[in-house]
């Protein structure tokens, strides 16, 4: 009788190699405890079949040679643009269905970053209010799973704490409670964009945003992934999961996905998901043009001032966070502002500065 | 008996018709600093349109938006004059550019008015 090793190794024979297998953290747990981290719903026979018709179009897009007048670049990577890399850390889910979570937080994480053009944004954001806060409060568990058109849907909506204010643990089995100051310590999505079924779309937004969220189905095969372009070869349909897309690349013809199983598991916690596999275009793409923090920066050093001598309109460059308005409420708010920020600045003193949506409105110079 | 007291300089300007200016909505700065990790805007000093100099001295006297700057190579410069709020601002940063000694990234118009001081 056949091992699924040998199977697996069969099929990757026969197919020429595209990618290669190896075990890891995930092939290591019970059948149960892999599907338990597949927290999207699998579709019923309706959405199956309008998946189903949109995969049809998106096949026949790859299949043409790329247009001439394509918007997008033929291959992009969050994780090094000019050297910068925008995608924070892999980090892993555990025991819960809340891949759902992880792979809308990565979105809004990496799209602040490109955004802002700061690669050392660093923010950190809690995949805990938005499952265990946001998610509970439409029914969304463990077991249910969840789907990110509605997850980021109130990142829109409500916003999302930062992690030390909700510390994620798998079932929330670590007891933490959302801190009340959370209004005060939020990031909120911006626009949301629907870019299902959209393959070129799909590219444009993540070349200029930075990520995308996706949904795909998950094969067997999928588990013991180590590096290469992952093509389903063998296995059966264990369940549907999210990723978010921060990369992709035309020659290789591929997605470069950032999972939530670990650094362990991949490579390094991506994987390259050949175009047109498992309806990762197909079945739910969504991706946000922008994310507005309110936060207190923390220290920051003060390396740019400006104005061009529109009433009320003085900036200051935080390193790390980038160019922020000074309040304008009134003419002496302004100037007081101007007048500290100009302190640190000229001192080489850090500040720390409350900003919500890009103007500072308090600041303490040290 | 009560009588008017002498208006404000702010209710003269509502008296006379001019009414409360409201705050001019500016541009934002598309410069970076030098050595910032941000690539979304131009490198500061390589700019079109800017001067990269020091400010060498500041004059102003008791007139109104009457700040002037003047820039290595360049000569003395007045500040732009479109609003108090956005001529004290520009006066703030040519001093702050003064004090700390280096190169601001200045863009001066046509009319040979300051438009816009970047402190790096």
């Amino acid at each position: 009788m056949t091992s699924p090793e040998e199977s697996l190794n069969a099929a990757l024979d026969a197919a020429g190699h595209p990618w290669q297998a190896a075990e890891n953290p995930i092939t290591q747990l019970s059948e149960a405890e892999r599907r338990r981290r597949l927290g999207v719903p699998l579709p019923d026979e309706a959405e199956r079949a309008a998946i189903a018709t949109r995969h049809e179009r998106v096949l026949a897009f790859h299949a043409r040679p790329r247009p001439a007048a394509a918007v997008a670049p033929a291959a992009f990577d969050a994780r090094d643009v000019a050297g910068g890399n925008y995608v924070t850390d892999v980090r892993d889910q555990g025991s819960c269905g809340s891949c759902v979570a992880f792979g809308s937080v990565s979105v809004l994480e990496t799209t602040a970053a490109f955004t802002r053009r700061q690669p050392a944004l660093e923010l950190n954001l809690s995949e805990a209010h938005l499952f265990y806060a946001h998610g509970k409060s439409v029914g969304v568990t463990c077991d249910t799973g969840w789907l990110p058109r509605p997850a980021l849907r109130m990142a829109h909506d409500i916003g999302i704490t930062y992690e030390d204010y909700f510390p994620y643990t798998p079932g929330n089995s670590g007891g933490a409670t959302l801190n009340g100051d959370w209004p005060n310590r939020l990031a909120r999505a911006s626009d949301v964009v629907d870019l299902t079924g959209k393959p070129d779309r799909i590219k444009e937004h993540i070349s200029t945003y930075g990520a995308v969220t996706a949904c795909f189905v998950v094969f067997a095969d999928f588990f013991p992934y180590r590096s290469g372009v992952y093509r389903h070869v063998t296995g059966g349909e264990e369940g549907g999961h999210c990723v978010s897309l921060v990369g992709y690349d035309d020659a290789q013809g591929c997605w470069i996905a950032k999972n939530s199983w670990g650094s362990g598991w991949g490579d390094g916690g991506f994987v390259r998901i050949g175009y047109g596999q498992c309806e990762i275009e197909s079945w739910q793409v969504v991706g946000v043009t922008g994310v507005r923090l309110r936060a207190w920066t923390g220290t920051a050093r003060v390396l740019g001032l400006w104005s061009d001598g529109a009433e009320r309109n003085a900036w200051t460059y935080l390193e790390n966070y980038g160019w922020h308005r000074l309040a304008g409420t009134s003419d002496q708010v302004q100037s007081t502002m101007l007048t500290q920020m100009t302190a640190a600045k000229v001192a080489g003193r850090q500040v720390n500065a409350f900003t919500d949506n890009g103007v500072v409105d308090t600041v303490y110079v040290y | 008996m009560t009588v008017p007291r002498v208006l404000t300089e702010s209710e003269l300007s509502l008296a006379l018709g001019k009414g409360v200016t409201a705050p001019q909505v500016g541009g934002r700065p598309t410069l970076d600093p030098p050595g910032a990790a941000a690539t979304a805007g131009a490198a500061a000093g390589a700019a079109a349109g800017f001067v990269s100099a020091r400010i060498l001295s500041l004059f102003t006297t008791a007139d109104g938006r009457n700040g002037w700057i003047n820039v290595e190579g360049v000569g003395w410069r007045r500040l732009a004059t479109a609003g108090d709020s956005g001529h004290t601002n520009l006066a703030q940063l040519g001093a702050a550019a003064r004090m700390q000694g280096n190169a601001a990234s200045i863009n001066i118009g046509a009319d040979d008015v300051v438009r816009e001081i970047y402190v790096w």
